[in-house]
């Protein structure tokens, strides 16, 4: 299914002690930076935070098992609608609620997901299927009177941190980074686990893993619903963070899957480390176009997206691997230079 | 269904078959590159967009009506068809489908933005003398004129491509290309060059939908992307590959967005399309008429 080059085999346990170390690094930079900086960078901070994290529950998928979906807003509305209106309706707190959202969504998942490997449906197909499951639910929400329709439900405007609101950004930003540090561990944890090796070996070659006793359909629905239920977590923080949720944002797929899914691939699918890289990368290079002095307001963002696009191009084409790959690529060549001196 | 007149289906069912004429247009360039290289493109819907803005431009500087203009978007749109195909298409030749669908959907988020950055979002469209004028059909039914001379152009492009496909070396060169490239290749046909005229002319067909549609619709960046689901509807209906598919899948499909936005609600109506497409994906992935399986 994927190619692999030669001299590029960046995707199983490698590099755990460096990146543990790195990791370290940036945790102490991350938790003090907040005390420094600016609300309009936190803001920013904030939202690259949420991406990383979904980059990373979109790249249990898609990295580990090689299954690409494209409908993960599924998950994200789900959850983030669940939780709003347990808590709008019913006084449930989202720290409670949107886990119980959570839930939700990997229970919609697991009868979503068994039909889609059950009809041994992958690659290409697997992927429509999925965005139009995303549009079809994005039409029901839409047309959902008592959730608001099509014009949204906001959240109150207050502080309550018992409930999960903040005046200030700076709990929502420890929040967002306990989040992705989470997820990092979670999976690490994986990673290392029986069922991450079954599902990479599932995305290497499914026939193989198969006749070696492996259940495939077990094991891409497990990482199905692993990765809609930490989606759907992330669903409840951009309900809280932004107070105000509505169909075509929640299951909306530029806002959902796009971003996460550059991140992942740029990055370098299947690492732990290459969808924080690929994603921050994309949040830095939108900071440096804004201070690009000719470009304004609307076209920075048009700017980012046509680079975003050209480098997606690129990458899908000639560098699958993503920057992870090609680091591991340049290491190889480098120690193999030593070696033969 | 007492509720609703008579007059209103029919009128719905004239407007389904107008609207999935060019529905048909749109997915019939898509349909083709999948049927002679093999190579899914996300971006087609957008590179309508492109051609859509060039008329607008064309009307609004120099007054050129949205069918004249073609005179002036057809070749433009051949050169830009092979330039991608150099540049782009080319090298995706014999990758997977999913790799192409993320490799095209990044050229398609690049397009997108382009025209954002350059017209930002505001939907634009055109006033012609003759936008709003309506012909009497029959009885209370009444066609809209520009989407008339819209649809009778896409069924002469359609016809024609089928007679060029069908009756001339070059039409023909293409089929055999299609069914068996290395053979081909052994007959002495260049492939590559073979490939890169049926990309241009697809890219053309996508030329000829965009200049239909501004003469009676307003066009921002997004529309794309509405244009390439609405695409993949249609050839996922009818069987990816298939061109006499691609004309009956785009008529269906516009006669269910017409019909279920008279009976539910347009954005309802989304959902039963999305509904189908998953539904044809899961039980029968070749389509009505495709042999194409992943």
């Amino acid at each position: 299914m994927f190619h692999s080059t030669p001299g590029n085999h960046s995707w199983g346990g490698q590099n755990i002690k460096v990146s543990v170390g790195a990791m370290m690094l940036s945790v102490l930079v991350l938790v003090f930076l907040p005390f420094f900086a600016s609300s309009y960078l936190l803001t920013m901070v904030i939202t690259s935070l949420h991406f990383v994290y979904l980059a990373q529950s979109w790249n249990l998928l898609f990295g580990y098992a090689g299954q690409l979906a494209l409908g993960h807003g599924l998950f994200y509305g789900i959850a983030g609608y669940f939780s709003t209106e347990l808590f709008l309706a019913a006084r449930v707190t989202p720290y409670v609620g949107g886990f119980i959202g959570a839930l939700a969504a990997a229970l919609f998942a697991i009868p979503l997901g068994a039909i889609l490997f059950r009809s041994k449906l992958k690659g290409l197909y697997l992927a429509l299927v999925t965005f139009a499951a995303m549009e079809i639910m994005k039409a029901l929400f839409n047309n959902w009177k008592y959730v608001g329709g099509s014009v949204g439900i906001y959240l109150p405007f207050e502080n309550a941190p018992e409930h999960f609101l903040f005046m200030s950004r700076l709990p929502y930003y420890f929040i967002a980074l306990f989040m992705v540090l989470c997820m990092i561990f979670l999976t690490v944890m994986i990673q290392r686990s029986k069922l991450g090796h079954r599902a990479i070996a599932v995305r290497e070659n499914e026939d193989a893993a198969q006749a070696s006793g492996i259940h495939c359909f077990d094991i891409k629905l497990k990482m199905f619903v692993l990765s809609a239920f930490f989606t759907g977590l992330a669903g409840t923080f951009y309900a809280q963070f932004m107070l105000y949720i509505v169909p075509e944002i929640m299951f909306g797929f530029s806002n959902v899957v796009l971003l996460p899914m550059l991140g992942v691939i740029v990055g370098g699918r299947g690492t732990v480390l290459g969808p924080i890289i690929g994603t921050l990368a994309f949040s830095i290079l939108s900071e440096v176009l804004r201070r690009v002095p000719f470009l304004q307001g609307p076209q920075v963002s048009a700017a980012t997206m046509m680079l975003y696009g050209i480098v997606l191009t690129i990458v899908s084409l000639r560098y699958y691997g993503g920057l992870m790959g090609l680091m591991e690529h340049w290491r190889k060549r480098h120690s193999a230079d030593r070696g033969s001196l | 269904m007492s509720m609703i007149s008579q007059t209103v289906i029919l009128q719905a069912i004239v407007y389904g078959l107008l609207n999935g004429s060019i529905y048909a247009l749109i997915s019939i360039g898509f349909t083709m590159i999948f049927g002679v290289m093999g190579i899914i493109n996300f971006a087609y819907g957008q590179l309508t967009v492109v051609a859509m803005y060039v008329t607008l431009f064309l009307y609004n500087a120099y007054k050129i009506d949205p069918f004249v203009s073609m005179v002036f978007t057809v070749p433009l749109f051949f050169l830009i068809g092979m330039m991608l195909y150099k540049s782009v298409i080319q090298w995706m030749l014999k990758t997977p489908h999913h790799i192409q669908m993320m490799a095209t959907l990044g050229m398609m988020i690049s397009l997108e933005s382009l025209m954002l950055f350059i017209f930002t979002g505001t939907p634009r469209g055109i006033i012609t003398p003759y936008t709003t004028k309506m012909l009497p059909l029959w009885g209370e039914i009444k066609l809209n004129f520009p989407r008339l001379i819209a649809t009778i152009v896409s069924v002469a492009v359609i016809l024609s491509l089928f007679l060029f496909l069908k009756k001339t070396t070059f039409g023909k060169t293409i089929g055999a290309t299609a069914d068996n490239e290395e053979g081909a290749m052994l007959m002495g046909i260049e492939t590559h060059a073979v490939f890169r005229v049926a990309f241009g002319i697809a890219c053309v067909l996508e030329a000829i939908a965009g200049s239909s549609i501004t003469a009676f619709s307003v066009v921002d960046p997004y529309t794309g992307f509405t244009l390439v689901t609405k695409a993949w509807m249609v050839v996922v209906l009818s069987g990816l590959g298939s061109i006499p598919g691609a004309i009956v899948g785009g008529l269906i499909v516009g006669m269910i967005e017409a019909l279920s936005s008279v009976f539910i609600s347009a954005s309802l109506g989304t959902g039963v399309l999305f509904l189908i497409l998953a539904l044809v994906l899961i039980f029968k992935p070749s389509g009505m008429f495709g042999t194409a399986k992943e």
